[in-house]
Formats: structure tokens, sequence, C-alpha cells
């Protein structure tokens, strides 16, 4: 199965990347794959333009490195990009809780 | 020799990450590392070279896409608007000197045909005893208030177009001066080729049609005096959508 990741990519490379510590985009992907069991089955290459934002934006910093024999940009997270993962999550657990309640019936009523 | 899926593909995104600087040609050097790793790894497992890339190249996304999300990844707000004020510098340099060459060809149809074909007044247009005066007085060799007014006018259709052009020639040179050597080198104040093209075919389009329109009912009418004003620019018009047309066409075919 694959989901529409839309609006929850930056969040889900923020916490790949506080896991894996600091890596390529290639292991990042595949890390997002095995973590989430191959639910989120996106395109790979998109995983480029969002670390290249969320490099912009200050929540992770690359160097190159080529100690494998081969040159690769790799990603970490940096304190501003670590606040901004416990914000987004904090986001992410308020809107599951609502979705949640929302999408449970209450007790009592007819199911 | 065939070229292989990843070339291909790498081909395919170089072109479309024109513009992009630094952050393109590094997203190329991960996109070629990602699919040659992923290409590997499913050789690996037990595909064919070929297959493998294929499925490197299918499970990478649209070339299109990518280039598209990384040029939003890269392209801030006052890049938008330092290419913008390229291209408006491009364009109005070109304007103003399409102006100018419709000077020339005014000129020169002048020459050709009759100043009366280029500033003279169509049948019916007569002036005021002050404006005949007016005429006179700023060219006292004419014979007539017409042939007055014609030299005036002259003035407005050749002379003043020509100094337009002059001034774009100007702001050209300085244009390429500024980004060949100056502070408007580089990728991060080229001109948006596409939006250049295509505002430059509607303008100078708009302007060809509308130009058009009186030199067709002049024509119709059979009265050519001062044809020449609107004829001149309206080839030129008419030259200039052409070539940014057929520019704009390129630009697609060779992204596309």
């Amino acid at each position: 199965m694959s989901m529409d990741l839309r609006g929850h990519l930056d969040l889900l490379i923020l916490a790949a990347l506080r896991h894996t510590g600091p890596t390529h985009g290639y292991a990042l992907i595949q890390a997002l794959r095995d973590r989430s069991d191959g639910t989120f089955d996106l395109p790979e290459g998109t995983v480029y333009p969002a670390l290249h934002r969320l490099e912009r934006a200050g929540l992770v910093a690359s160097a190159w490195n080529d100690d494998t024999g081969r040159r690769r940009r790799c990603y970490e997270l940096t304190d501003q990009g670590r606040a901004a993962l416990a914000a987004k999550q904090s986001e992410w657990h308020a809107l599951v809780r609502g979705v949640a309640a929302i999408l449970t019936p209450a007790q009592g009523a007819p199911a | 020799m065939n070229e292989s899926p990843i070339d291909a593909y790498l081909d395919r995104l170089f072109d479309r990450l024109a513009g992009t600087g630094t952050g393109g040609r590094r997203a190329l050097v991960e996109a070629e590392d990602h699919l040659h790793s992923a290409a590997a790894q499913a050789v690996a497992e037990g595909s064919d070279r070929a297959e493998a890339e294929r499925l490197a190249v299918a499970r990478f996304g649209d070339a299109t896409d990518i280039a598209a999300q990384l040029r939003r990844a890269h392209i801030s707000t006052a890049d938008v608007l330092r290419r913008a004020f390229a291209g408006a510098w491009l364009l109005g340099a070109v304007g103003l000197l399409a102006i100018g060459v419709s000077g020339l060809l005014a000129e020169a149809l002048g020459r050709l045909f009759g100043p009366h074909l280029v500033a003279g007044d169509t049948a019916g247009v007569t002036y005021t005893a002050e404006r005949c005066a007016e005429y006179l007085r700023l060219s006292p060799g004419a014979p007539t208030c017409a042939r007055a007014a014609e030299l005036h006018h002259w003035g407005e259709v050749v002379e003043y177009r020509v100094a337009a052009g002059l001034l774009g020639l100007l702001a050209l040179a300085l244009y390429v001066a500024v980004r060949r050597r100056g502070p408007l080198r580089g990728p991060r104040w080229a001109p948006p080729t596409g939006p250049v093209a295509l505002v430059a075919t509607t303008v100078f389009g708009l302007a060809a049609a509308l130009l058009a329109l009186p030199v067709l009912a002049q024509a119709a009418f059979g009265d050519p005096a001062g044809i020449g004003a609107n004829l001149s620019a309206g080839v030129v018009a008419a030259a200039v959508t052409v070539a940014a047309a057929v520019g704009g066409l390129h630009r697609i075919r060779t992204a596309g």
C-alpha cells in the first residue's frame, strides 16, 4: 500500500534522520520505506527536493562525504531541526487524537 | 550503442534543472548516486542490468516533476524577482530596439515612396489656423500647411523612433555587459527564457495585430497617406513575434 505523503514528508524526513543519524538520501529513503513497512512508497526522487528545502530552512545540514569511495551528500538534523521535529510531532499527535476522537464511536452511541 | 536508462534520465533531469545553479548541480550528483545505488541493489537481487536501471528510474519519479520540486526548493522570491528584473530589462531593451528598427524601416519606406506614405495625413484631416502657424513656424521652408504637418509627423514617426532604438541599443549593450562581466552575471540573474518568450510573443503579437487593422483599413479604402507609420511598426512587431515564438518553441523542445 502507498499513501499520499504530501504535507507530512518534512516530518517523516526529520524523524527518519533523527533515527538514522547523518546519512545520504538513498539510505534515508530505504529507512523511510523499511520503518513504515513499505507503507510510505513515495517516488524516491521527491526526497531530495524536500531535503534541499529543509536545508535552506536551516532544519538539516549537509556535507559531501566520500568515505565509501563514492561522493555522497550526507544530511543530519540541526538543533533547529530537532526543535522543529518536536513541534511537528506534537502537532501530529494532536491531529491523530482529534481524528481518532471523531472516528471512534462515542460510548453508548449507535455503531 | 543504446544509452543506458539512467544516463537518459540524468540527461532529461539536467535539461530541466537549467538555471538552478549549485543546487541543481548537487541534485544531479545525488540523483546519479541514488540511481546507480538502486540499480546495483536490484542487480544484486537478480535483475539484469538494463531492467535494474529501468526500475531505478521508474522508482525515482518523473524528471519534470522532480526538477520542478527542486526548482521550488532552490528558487526563492528574491531569485524570482532578480530573474524577472533581468527579463524585464531584456524585454524593454528589445522593445525599444524594435521601435528604432521600425523607425529605420519607416524612413526607408519614406525614401522609396515619398514622405507622404509615412507621415502624410489621410484625406479630410484639417488643422486650425493656430496649428498651421505652429507647423509652419517649426518648418519655415515648407510651402504649405499640409507639408509642414508632414515634416512634423516625420519627426515623430522616424526620428523619435530611431532615438528610442538608440536608447534600446544602449540598454541592450549595458545588459550584455552586466550579464557577462558585471553584477548580474551567473544563473541567478538569468532571465526566465520561457516566460520572456511568452510575454514577447503575446505583447508583440497583439501590437502587430492592432497595427495591422488600420493598415488593412487604409489599404481597403485606397488611401495610403501615412500608412507607412503603422506598416513599419507592424512589420517589425510581427518579426519580433515570430522570433520570440520560435525561440520559445525551441526552448520547449530542448526542455521537453
